[in-house]
């Protein structure tokens, strides 16, 4: 009888980068068949870009950077749809190539591939466009071409132009079943958060950052509110629109850009939610999440260092068994 | 998942099965390896003592005297070929509490091989544990079942034996209805609940006693506690061990002589194309390379995995995730640490704690990526313990 003989242990969970991939992709899926419906082709073709783009852009770049280690594993077909999430259904084709390549090369190949990224790379190449081309991002506008039976004024540009007392006229209700302009899929409010539930039951993600992160928002915009209930909206506005809830889940929650320790992610957490607001109250930006999670993302390896410490065992035994 | 893989430690009532005689044993000598006048082709009889400590399980010839590889460690082995058991009659010399002297007793278990003078002088606090230590193994509980009712008196003799006024006793939550009253006669009780990791005495006496601050605690295996109980009854030591045998298929309990090789057993259950044994438990245990390898006291359980089932190491990139820190029962940054032990800076993985890793396995068997974290901190502690050498000399 051949014997095969390894170190321990003898055992694996079967997970894999694959599987963790894939329960992403499927977290994904309740909002882009919802924004596939609402914005039909248009949607299509972004998404499609997106994922086509970051598929060669990660094969091509990881030639040139002669980085063999993690062969395919799903990571670019995640990072191509929640990129297209984040995109205003007109975007023009080059604008999307350009983002989605950013995203992959200097959002994480650069750094060294799946894992050693400091920053979320969808944000990275979000807030570069953001920055460059705020026109084509600009969700009012290319929403005009649509019909949609609903006010299509994103309610963030309505809340920094016309004030607080302006967000009545949004329902909570059409608010969360995603009746309002924004990116093609993170306005799916509800089907996100059905998304990210999955995650959760899946365990893909633990509960701190997204809990966390509702809080700060909630916390800081009653804080607002409280100052001046008539230039500053309800807490539920603010969890409701723009980006909240696609951050919470999917942008904050990247492995390598949000720290591992679990106070670390209560503070992270928290304060991706706390600087979403204050960007959204006293900045020029209508919607500040991502910049929120990318200031937070620069903390996390100082937030690791909050780990609670090795727990000591008890030492000093006077024996194991007697012989 | 493979249907094998369950961490849950409670199991039914199984029947420990018996299996025949093995062609040989194989005896370890510990300690000095010093027989003495004996010498291959030699005859030795059950009960003798070979030298003070080891007693021969069996009557037979001794065939050879060599060195083998057990429990992580070179030892000097002699190779018996028993004659048949001519059975024993340790059943009838009565099982109640002797009223002999107690050097009396410390007589008998001498004899059997237990010279117990330094732990009964000294002020160490013992714990027995009937929690088992791997997944995939019930020895314990099953023993804890078999003796539930002699416990008492067993509990009694023992306190005697060690002259303590208070014995602590860790059993699973399952089981401690049967054992409560115990805590009558001064036997600190604890409950575990019986979830790997929480039977590996380092973590059972860390956690579990962690209110009673115990002092230099010795750890004892239930099984080794009845032993000595029962040598102290009838004077002699009790040659068999009870090992749990698992596969995909399903595992059983069998009463094996101390000292049968592992090729035995697995004949005698008819496994014949295993691809790893496993003794140890599937997360901590070693794989053996020769099946000639003896149970020992130590082995409470034997694990085979076939060809289709073994695991490879698929070592992709840490993608930082963070599920082996979270399932450390020490809390270590596993996922900083091994990078450090991957690119030789064993000095800052000496900093963040390593040589608290109890090496359970865990960190490794949730990782996604397939990193052979253990390995790494093993690599790690090892560099350090060499450095700190260095630094002695
Ligand atoms: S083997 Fe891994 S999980 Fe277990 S104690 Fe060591 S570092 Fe922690
Ligand atoms: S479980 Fe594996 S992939 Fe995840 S952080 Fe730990 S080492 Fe990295």
């Amino acid at each position: 009888m051949k014997l095969i003989v390894s170190s321990p242990p003898h055992w694996h969970s079967g997970s894999s980068e694959k599987i963790i991939n894939l329960d992403f992709i499927i977290g994904l899926m309740p909002a882009l068949i919802h924004s596939l419906y609402f914005f039909g082709m248009h949607a299509a073709r972004v998404i499609a870009l997106c994922v086509a783009v970051a598929i060669l852009s990660e094969v091509v770049l990881k030639k040139i950077f002669k980085n063999n280690i993690g062969p395919f594993n799903g990571s670019a077909v995640y990072l191509g749809i929640l990129f297209s999430m984040l995109l205003p259904p007109t975007s023009p084709y080059w604008l999307v190539i350009f983002g989605v390549f950013l995203s992959v090369f200097i959002g994480r190949e650069i750094f060294g591939g799946i894992g050693s990224n400091p920053f979320s790379p969808v944000l990275v190449g979000m807030a570069i466009l953001e920055l460059s081309w705020p026109s084509h991002l600009n969700v009012n506008l290319s929403s005009v071409n649509y019909n949609l039976g609903f006010d299509f004024h994103s309610p963030l540009t309505a809340l920094k132009s016309a004030g607080a007392d302006f967000t009545s006229k949004f329902s909570l209700f059409e608010l969360s079943i995603g009746n309002q302009v924004g990116g093609i899929g993170s306005v799916a409010i509800i089907f996100l958060f059905i998304g990210g539930i999955y995650l959760l039951a899946r365990k893909v993600i633990r509960w701190e950052i997204p809990l966390f992160f509702a809080l700060g928002v909630i916390g800081m915009a009653a804080i607002f509110r409280a100052i001046d209930p008539h230039s500053f909206a309800l807490p539920w506005f603010h969890l409701l629109t723009g980006n909240v809830m696609i951050g919470m889940f999917f942008l904050s929650t990247d492995y390598s850009s949000s720290p591992f320790s679990n106070p670390g992610k209560i503070i992270f957490g928290l304060g991706c939610g706390v600087f979403t607001v204050l960007f959204r109250v006293l900045s020029v930006h209508e919607d500040g999440v991502i910049y929120a999670i990318l200031i937070m993302n620069l903390f996390t390896p100082m937030l690791d260092k909050l780990v609670s410490g090795p727990k000591i065992l008890k030492t000093g035994y006077f024996g194991r068994g007697i012989k | 998942m493979k249907k094998e893989i369950k961490f849950r430690q409670e199991y039914d009532e199984m029947m420990i099965g018996e299996i025949v005689l093995p062609e040989h044993i194989f005896l370890p000598i510990t300690g000095s390896g010093d027989i003495g006048d004996l010498k291959v082709g030699d005859r030795i009889n059950k009960y003798d003592e070979i030298f003070p400590g080891l007693i021969s399980p069996v009557t037979g010839e001794i065939k050879e005297h060599l060195k083998m590889f057990i429990d992580g460690s070179e030892s000097d082995v002699l190779k018996i070929a028993p004659v048949e058991d001519e059975g024993d009659n340790e059943s009838d010399e009565g099982s109640d509490i002797p009223d002999e002297s107690n050097e009396a007793i410390l007589g008998k278990l001498k004899k059997s091989g237990y010279y117990l003078e330094n732990i009964i002088e000294s002020e160490c606090d013992i714990v027995v544990s009937a929690v088992d230590t791997d997944p995939l193994c019930s020895v314990s509980q099953q023993i804890l079942r078999e003796n539930r009712k002699d416990l008492n008196k067993n509990f009694d003799l023992f306190k005697r034996i060690f002259n303590r006024e208070k014995i602590n006793f860790a059993v699973p939550e399952h089981l401690f209805d049967m054992v409560w009253k115990l805590q009558a006669q001064g036997v600190n009780v604890v409950k575990v609940i019986p979830d790997y990791p929480n039977g590996i005495p380092e973590i059972l006496i860390s956690s579990a006693f962690e209110k009673n601050s115990l002092k230099s605690p010795l750890y004892l295996k239930l099984e080794e506690f009845l032993n000595i109980c029962n040598a102290a009854v009838t004077g002699r030591p009790n040659f068999k061990k009870v090992i749990t045998l698992s596969d995909v298929n399903g595992m059983k309990n069998i009463n094996v002589l101390k000292g049968t090789p592992l090729d035995h057993i697995l004949k005698d259950s008819d496994i014949r194309s295993a691809g790893k044994v496993i003794t140890g438990g599937p997360l901590r245990g070693s794989a053996n390379f020769d099946l000639n390898t003896p149970v020992t006291i130590e082995t409470d359980s034997v694990h085979v995995q076939y060809k289709k089932d073994i695991v490879r190491a698929v070592n992709d990139q840490c993608i930082n995730c963070g599920r082996c820190n979270g399932h450390c029962p020490v809390n270590l940054s596993v996922n900083l640490i091994t990078r450090y032990s991957e690119f030789s800076q064993f000095e800052k993985c000496r900093d963040m704690g390593v040589e608290n890793c109890i090496e359970c396995g865990l960190c490794s068997f949730y990782c996604p990526a397939g990193r052979s974290l253990v390995q790494l901190i093993r690599l790690a502690k090892s560099e350090i313990n060499n450095l700190e050498g260095e630094i002695e000399q």
